[in-house]
């Protein structure tokens, strides 16, 4: 504490700060409220001018658990609208005496009505008569000294100001609904020693300095002859806004950059397909399950078929092999059911179709796009996402070189810690699931799939090169970057803009 | 995913030996299953659908048996029962297909018959496809007369009473009411007839592929003999459920019976246990794998997945083998192959990356797309990245647009999320939506999304295609017709694109402050109406519930990405 430059402290103080400095110098400790009616200003300058002292050390804020009235929200009407014996008394004043069936008139409701007159009754102000079946109510005494000292109670209560416990517990029963105690942060403003230093520095000095430098001030010379104010330049500065990619273009990109590092050419196709590119072009069987309307968004409409001699190639291998050595599905092939239009279930489509129209031996390509699944919208689910897929085409292509591209392209990404399981895809064998070691989860988690493509899917396209193959979904891989629960964060119009404006830079 | 529930202490019996569980987790693994979860009784296992020989107690451990060595290749062998099935022509409409066979002596109790059931219903649901490619029927075998007969007969003439009920049905009756034909009724919706299978007393067994007769239908656990009949559509799938079958009900001990089925045509004998004998080269395993394995190991890897090696011929090295008759899955030799990577362990590959050139790049659109965001981020606006499938709601109604004029609109019939039933065509509508979502985060707000969105296209096999576009939002107390206009005018400037805005009444902008935005190419060649600019309607705002002015432009950029 000793090294702390006091001279330097006083100098950084604004104008609104040595303000505030000779309030708080007027008692030892002193609570908001008090500051608010004394200094006439808005409770955000106080304490935006509060917290810039204690940065400075000046202050300390000592926060004191104590048990306080307030009102309820009957107790907050009362306000606005008048205690509900008050407004029947000075009704009375006016009025004298009237029929109890005519209280209603005065805008009391029922309830508020039972209670005017029982406290009236009460403190003896009116009498109740039976006149022949009516019922009559009478001012007696027009001394209301009784119900102002319940106003002046609210009142204090609804400033925040401290009243004396036993004049509560004097009118509890009338008092019972308006207030309830409540324990508040009461928070208590003390200066510090620097804070008494700084104040002796200040107290008598000349507050001229120079707060903002403008043009101004450049031109008419006057910081030749004032000081600057020294700034904090520790404090803390508002936010701001910005422009910013959506996190998810920028795992994009991150992926893309991968790709293209490896020799991948990028491949697009689009979201509305044929049965048959979205599964019968790779040997997907006509009964697969994913072909379900449960699970793919069918469009009840039909498109038309590639070239007559594909798809009897496509026909062939699924019912008996054609010439691949593969018995094939030995199952009825439908063109029908092929020409159905659908959102593509994968990206592979894109694939094939550059099979298709052919491509160079050897060839690598990749694409990034949406894929839709007939989904129950939840936390870990949409109905899009995005897929990552990547295939190399050459001759000789063997499992080994398939793990050795998958490890390289997940170590670009970050992911070094990777292993291999079998597993089964309709149009890839061997099959494998990429596993990599969540260390946040401590467990392995699945991230990709990949494989061999089948002899039956790459014969219609006479290719006798092998073509290994992955994909993965985008949202999988950006949620473990970003560490997100809820892929809605991530994906679509319910994600914050501020998330999409602070999100930190990818990394795994 | 097909999740198998087996007893712990059960496994152990099956397999002889005792594993813990992370001996098991990776025998599973490895061999390509999941141990999901487990608890001190249960393993739960997920299995993959091109295993349903797997998916029993039995199937499972006699995997496990040969991947650990406790089991060579059993050979099965079957006796003929002297059963006949005779099938008539009328099923060949409706469900022409129908094997089975016998299984004798099960020594059945509680435990056995909640397993079979079990597993019947897991192969109804996966490799039957929900009954409908098959499905499975087991009977007493001491209550049926044979012959059977396999027939078809019209709905309200079926008469019988179905399991689980005291009241006798007629075909039609069982679909509407029964739980079985309420819930598998969809596989006889267009069909005259339904199929029925009766025994030479003329008592009703079946109503494939719905419910068994109560009567004659039902297993229980005092059954120790069974007739085990599969109908279905495609005659492959009903010989190779049979195989599947057959080889359980051996395993669980009983003794199995052929039966023949006499078609009009032909007769066929079930389980058929037809076993291909398949030559494998190792050069091919050694092209897939990229492995030098001898022959000996490869007959030793062959044999831990259920295969036997008939012949080892060194001088071509190649082996000959045979594949088990209850294996589905295998169509072609690469699948064997996969099956020796299984055994010889994923984890003992080491992964190689090959010599092979290739030069990468990004699509020109990738490209234009990039350069448009990094300009857009330039001038402070927040990538948005909404959804494609959306509601007519927000695309059209909300946005005063008649559904019905929109010639690109896609319908999607039958989507699980209510929220869902078209695919969108212009992304604006969605970029308002995820103004109103992020209503707390106050103003301004200035948001862009450039992405693709669908539209009619005669020429493509599909009549639909993707085109992409640029739509850019500003919302504050004050956003004018200038302040997007400007954003409009600077990217042109910098794309080096001839542009002007031509006044066009758009029902989702204020009239006389929104326009059309026509370009100019190199070539002078005008693109007419490829964008819309302008201040979003107040109706539009009230729709939306959204309280701030909206100024926005959307605009395909197809025709850029040539031209810059």
């Amino acid at each position: 504490m000793q090294n702390i430059n006091i001279n330097n402290i006083s100098e950084m103080l604004s104008k609104d700060e040595r303000i505030l400095l000779i309030e708080l110098a007027k008692n030892k400790t002193t609570n908001f409220t008090t500051l608010e009616n004394n200094l006439k200003w808005e409770y955000a300058k106080i304490s935006r001018n509060v917290l810039w002292l204690e940065n400075k050390q000046i202050v300390k804020i000592f926060t004191k658990k104590t048990e306080s009235y307030v009102l309820t929200k009957r107790g907050e009407e009362v306000i606005t609208k008048g205690l509900p014996e008050r407004r029947l008394f000075d009704y009375l004043l006016k009025n004298k005496n009237i029929s109890l069936k005519s209280v209603g008139d005065i805008g009391l409701n029922e309830a508020e009505c039972n209670i005017a007159i029982g406290i009236l009754k009460k403190y003896n102000i009116i009498n109740i008569e039976n006149n022949m079946g009516a019922i009559l109510i009478k001012l007696k005494s027009s001394d209301d000294s009784r119900i102002k000292a319940i106003e002046k109670l609210i009142n204090l209560i609804k400033d925040n100001i401290k009243i004396d416990e036993n004049k509560v517990k004097e009118v509890k029963e009338v008092l019972n609904r308006l207030v309830e105690k409540k324990i508040i942060d009461d928070k208590e403003i003390v200066m510090t020693d620097i804070g008494k230093k700084v104040y002796q520095i200040i107290k008598s000095e000349n507050i001229d300095t120079i707060e903002i430098i403008t043009s101004e001030i450049l031109k008419n010379n006057s910081w030749k002859y004032k000081k600057f104010r020294k700034y904090d330049i520790k404090a803390p500065v508002p936010p701001m806004q910005l422009g910013r990619y959506h996190p998810l273009v920028n795992v994009m990109n991150m992926v893309m950059d991968a790709f293209i590092a490896m020799g991948f050419e990028e491949m697009e196709g689009p979201w509305v397909e044929t049965a048959f590119w979205d599964m019968d072009s790779m040997f997907i069987p006509q009964d697969h399950p994913a072909r379900d309307v449960q699970d793919t968004f069918y469009l009840n409409k039909y498109g038309k078929l590639p070239n007559a001699e594909l798809v009897k190639k496509v026909k062939e291998i699924q019912e008996n092999g054609y010439d691949t050595g593969s018995v094939g599905y030995q199952n009825k092939w439908d063109e029908e059911t092929a020409k159905e239009l659908l959102l593509r279930t994968h990206s592979t489509p894109s694939t094939f179709k550059s099979l298709y129209k052919g491509v160079n031996n050897p060839t690598k390509m990749f694409s990034i796009g949406r894929v839709f699944r007939n989904e129950n919208l939840d936390k870990t689910h949409l109905a899009e996402f995005h897929q990552i897929e990547g295939f190399v085409l050459a001759d000789d292509l063997n499992l080994r070189n398939l793990m050795g591209y998958l490890k390289e392209f997940y170590s670009l990404l970050g992911i070094k810690n990777i292993k291999f399981k079998p597993t089964y895809n309709p149009y890839t064998e061997p099959s494998m699931e990429v596993l990599y070691y969540h260390t946040h989860f401590k467990k392995w988690v699945e991230i990709a799939n990949s494989g061999i493509f089948r002899p039956e899917a790459l014969r219609p396209y006479n290719i006798n090169a092998n073509v290994l193959g992955w994909g993965l979904a985008l949202e999988r891989l950006a949620m473990i970057i970003y560490d997100i629960k809820d892929i809605r964060e991530i994906l679509g119009h319910e994600c914050k803009i501020d998330f999409i404006q602070n999100y930190h830079y990818p990394k795994l | 995913m097909t999740i198998l529930e087996i007893n712990r202490k059960r496994l152990k019996e099956l397999i002889n030996k005792e594993l813990n569980i992370n001996e098991l987790e990776e025998i599973f693994f490895d061999m390509g299953m999941e141990l999901d979860k487990y608890d001190k009784e249960m393993l739960y296992i997920d299995i993959t659908p091109d295993r349903p020989d797997m998916l029993s107690d039995e199937g499972l451990a006699r995997a496990i048996r040969y991947y650990l060595e406790i089991d060579k290749f059993k050979d099965y062998k079957f006796e003929d029962s002297g059963v006949e099935i005779f099938v008539d022509k009328k099923v060949e409409a409706v469900r022409p297909y129908i094997g089975a066979f016998i299984a004798k002596n099960l020594k059945m109790n509680k435990g056995k018959l909640n397993d079979i059931i079990e597993t019947q219903e897991k192969l109804h649901g996966t490799f039957c496809r929900n009954r409908k490619s098959a499905a499975i029927g087991i009977y007493p075998l001491d209550k049926i007369m044979p012959p059977l007969y396999y027939t078809a007969e019209s709905p309200n003439k079926i008469s019988f009473k179905p399991l689980n009920t005291d009241i006798v049905m007629t075909g039609f009756e069982i679909l509407e009411k029964h739980e079985k034909g309420i819930k598998y009724g969809f596989l006889l919706k267009n069909a005259k007839e339904y199929p029925l299978l009766i025994d030479s007393k003329k008592n009703i067994l079946s109503m494939p592929p719905i419910i068994n007769s109560g009567l004659i239908g039902k297993v229980d656990e005092s059954t120790e003999n069974v007739i085990v009949e599969v109908t279905g559509i495609t005659e492959s799938r009903v010989e190779q459920l049979i195989n599947i079958l057959s080889a359980m009900f051996a395993d669980i001990g009983a003794k199995i019976y052929t039966i023949k089925t006499n078609y009009e045509k032909y007769i066929k004998v079930y389980p058929s246990m037809k076993q291909n004998s398949i030559e494998l080269s190792n050069d091919y395993v050694k092209k897939v794998l990229g492995l030098n394995i001898e022959l000996k190991e490869i007959e030793k890897l062959l044999a831990r997945m259920g295969y036997k090696v008939t012949k080892i011929n060194k001088e071509e090295n190649k082996v000959e083998l045979v594949v088990p008759f209850y294996r589905a899955d295998v169509l072609h030799e690469i699948d064997i192959v996969d099956d020796i990577a299984r055994a010889y362990k994923l984890s003992n590959i080491k992964p190689e990356i090959p010599a092979v050139s290739t030069f990468g790049n990004s699509l020109r659109k990738t490209k234009v797309t990039e350069f448009i965001r990094t300009l857009l981020v330039g001038m402070g606006f927040t990538e948005a990245l909404t959804l494609a499938l959306t509601n007519t709601k927000y695309q059209y109604d909300n946005m005063n647009i008649e559904a019905k004029d929109t010639k690109d609109i896609i319908n999607i019939p039958e989507a699980k999320a209510k929220e869902i039933n078209t695919i969108r065509t212009w992304i604006l509508p969605e970029l308002i939506r995820a103004l109103k979502a992020n209503e707390s985060f106050g103003i301004p707000i200035k948001l862009f999304e450039i992405n693709d969105v669908c539209a009619k296209d005669d020429r493509t096999e599909t009549n639909y295609k993707n085109i992409t576009k640029l739509s850019v939002i500003i919302t504050n107390q004050q956003a004018t017709f200038t302040d997007i206009k400007q954003i409009l005018n600077m990217l042109m400037n910098i794309l080096n694109v001839k542009y002007i805005v031509e006044e066009q009444i758009h029902s989702s902008f204020i009239e006389g402050r929104s326009g059309c935005i026509n370009i100019k190419d190199k070539n002078n060649k005008e693109h007419k109406d490829i964008g819309i600019i302008g201040e979003i309607s107040p109706n539009v705002l009230e729709n939306f519930a959204w309280r701030y002015p909206i100024a926005a432009f959307e605009i395909n950029i197809e025709p850029f990405i040539n031209l810059i």
